[in-house]
This record gives C-alpha cells, structure tokens and sequence, in this order.
C-alpha cells in the first residue's frame, strides 16, 4: 500500500523502469550520500559504457 | 461458435505478425528490425515515465500538465537520446531522494526541444544544437565509473567537418554492398556525437550505452574510411544487444567475477566479454561483406584481410571464455546463440 508521506523512491521501488532494477531501492537508506562513482546508480542495470578501444590499435 | 473459423483467423491473425514483425534477435543486418526495437524500447520508456509520473504526483504534489505530450510522442516517432539522458538523471535523483533536483527535472519534461523532429545527424559536444548542459549531461552519463574515466570533449568545426565526411564515406562503402546493414547502423544511431579523449589518454575509438539509447559517439581521427566503418559496426553491434536485450543484462555472472577480454588488457565482467566476442563476430561479418565488394582499393582490400582474420581469431578467444564461464539470461542465451550459428567455432 502506498502512502502520501511515501518518498518517490519508496512509492517506485521494484517498479518496472526500464533499464534499472529498482527491487534494490526497498533496502536503501533513507538518503544515499551524494558524489562518489555509485551515487544515484545502484539500480542501473547495466555497465554505463560499452566501447573503447579503435579497431585500427588492435 | 465457428471454432474452425476462429482458428483460421488467428492463423491469419500470426501470419500477419510473423510477416510484419522482424527477427528481433537476428544476427544478419536489418533496418526494419533497428526500427522495430527502437519502437519496442520507446514504449518501454514510456511507460517507465508515465510510472514515475504518477508517483512524483502523488508523493510530491508536483503538477506535470505537459507530460502527455511527450508521452505520446515517445510512443508514436523517434525521439532524441536527450530524452532518454532525461529520464536517466530523473531515476537517478530518485534514487538519491533528492526532491529539489528530482522537481527540476520532472520540470524538464515539459521542454519543447525533446520533441524535435529526429533526422540522422552528426555533431559533436558543447556547441549547436547540443549545448553544454546537455553536453554535459552525456557525458556525466557516459563517465559514471572513476575507475575508467573518460574524460571526452568535443571536436573542432574541421573535426566534425572531416569526420561527417569520413563516416558518410565509410557508410556510403558499406551501402554499395549492404545497404541493409548501413542503414541498420543509422538507425540505431541516428545521432552520432563526435568526441575526443585527452591528449595522452589511452587509445579510443568510441563509446555506446544504453542510458543514451540511438546516440553512438565515435572519435573522428580513424585513420582511414575501413578503420571509421569499424568503429560504426562496434558501435552498432553494442546498441543492437542493448535494443535485443530491452537494458537488460545479457548474464547472470556477477560484475565482480573478471575474465580475460578479447578486446581489451584490463579483465572484464561476463557481460562485457559476451558483448566484446559479439561485436568481434559483426567486424567479421562486415569485413565479408567489404572484400565482396569491387569498390575497394588494393590497400583497402588489404586492410580488410588483415582485419578479418585478426577480428575472427579474437573472436574465437572470447568464444572459448563465454563458452566456459558465462550463465546467460533467456534472452542473452537465445540472442548469442544466434551469433554462433553465424560464426561457429571450427
């Protein structure tokens, strides 16, 4: 059930968005700490980044 | 009740999906099948943005009178990769409970310019049409690990110049011989952003994710029209797992469990040696394609050789490790498997 004083964080948790697996925002403290490489990112369910290396340095 | 009749009907009814509905998990080249995940991908999104929506309403009192607009635009044309760049920092300030700047991007939403006509197009960071907020926000995206930092920038008017001129020549050689796969390539990144690394940073050639789904960025200094068509395919091929995959993971490995890399010296997780040998099986494919063609030069022709069969050794390296370490999902299963079928070990 959901309530007015819920925060979006805990009304969204284990909703469908794509892309992200918000199951692990039910066991997240109440604020994350903000900076740092993992701010706001836990959920992401992919490494941000595919690529690198030029083809032609191989 | 005519069951016969109904059967017939929903036989019709299967064949007209099955004749409309591209192979989504294809590994051959198909501008229908870019057209139909992005398609697939942008009901996803909506739907994930009408969810947070209602919640930020409800929770937070806070009034997004526009919001259908974009909502139905999303579900109905291609939108830019700066709604999708949207819709990722707001997910992230969720997750931060960070209400002010949760409130200043639900306002976003309301932006005109995320409802722009999208039209192919070349550009590069921190000038028209991007911008630098906007500009900054890809790369804030794209640079979230520490541990490997990117660091890009934008490139000069005779950069983007130049390198709009090499990838249209790059797609246009491809397109004598595969039109279906140049065009796959343009449809999966209709907007190509032109970046650099910092002088003395390690080689790059470009960078996809994701959480900026139909953007591809690519340096332009290839050294040649073979090189640059490379680094289109690699790219391309990372965005084709990501549409086939809908942002999910292609394994259930763990990120902290590393392996040895086809393409790169640091170890990798699973998911990025099944994406590596994947992308090494569409440079092959595509080097065929280039040495059917009679428009190449000698030298060309000799570069191609030489690619092709470094590309397949490589691939045959990531192929041994998958084959023995990865624990793929149902869909990354069904998806690899197609690949090799296409390049099988010999």
């Amino acid at each position: 059930m959901t309530t007015k004083s819920q925060s979006p964080r805990q009304r969204l948790a284990g909703a469908n968005l794509i892309g992200f697996d918000t199951s692990l925002w039910k066991n997240l403290p109440k604020r994350n700490v903000k900076g740092g490489a993992k701010a706001g990112q836990r959920s992401k369910v992919l490494a941000a980044k595919a690529g690198g290396k030029p083809a032609w340095r191989k | 009740m005519n069951h016969a009749g109904d059967k017939l009907s929903e036989g019709r009814r299967w064949s007209a999906k099955i004749a409309f509905e591209p192979d989504l998990l294809a590994f051959e080249p198909s501008s229908r099948r870019a057209l139909a995940m992005d398609q697939r991908i942008r009901d996803g999104l909506a739907q994930s943005l009408a969810t947070i929506c209602t919640a930020l309403e409800d929770s937070m009192d806070l009034p997004l009178p526009n919001v259908d607009r974009l909502l139905g635009r999303i579900r109905a044309a291609r939108v830019r990769p700066a709604v999708f760049a949207l819709y990722t920092k707001l997910v992230q300030a969720i997750e931060l409970d960070d209400a002010g700047k949760i409130a200043r991007l639900a306002a976003e939403l309301s932006d005109p310019m995320l409802l722009e006509p999208t039209d192919h197009r070349i550009i590069t960071l921190a000038s028209k049409p991007l911008g630098n907020d906007l500009s900054a926000r890809y790369c804030d995206i794209l640079d979230d690990d520490s541990a490997v930092p990117l660091h890009l920038h934008g490139v000069t008017k005779q950069q983007l110049h130049d390198g709009a001129a090499g990838i249209q020549s790059a797609l246009g050689l491809l397109g004598t011989r595969d039109s279906e796969f140049a065009d796959e390539i343009k449809a999966l990144g209709h907007e190509i952003v032109l970046v650099m690394p910092p002088l003395g940073s390690p080689p790059f050639g470009g960078v996809t994710t994701f959480y900026l789904w139909g953007a591809m960025f690519i340096n332009p200094m290839a050294p040649s029209r073979v090189a640059m068509l490379e680094a289109l395919a690699h790219e391309a091929a990372h965005l084709l797992l990501f549409g086939m995959t809908m942002g999910s993971a292609m394994v259930e490995n763990s990120d902290a469990e590393r392996y040895a890399s086809p393409l790169r010296t640091d170890l990798r997780p699973m998911d990025g040696i099944v994406h590596a040998t994947y992308v090494l099986a569409r440079l092959t494919y595509c080097a065929e394609c280039l040495l059917r063609s009679n428009d190449l030069t000698p030298a060309e022709r000799d570069e191609v050789t030489h690619a092709r069969r470094v590309n397949l050794r490589l691939y045959h390296d990531g192929l041994q490790t998958v084959r023995e370490h990865a624990r793929f999902t149902e869909v990354g299963r069904m998806a690899f498997r197609r690949c090799v079928e296409a390049y099988p070990l010999p």
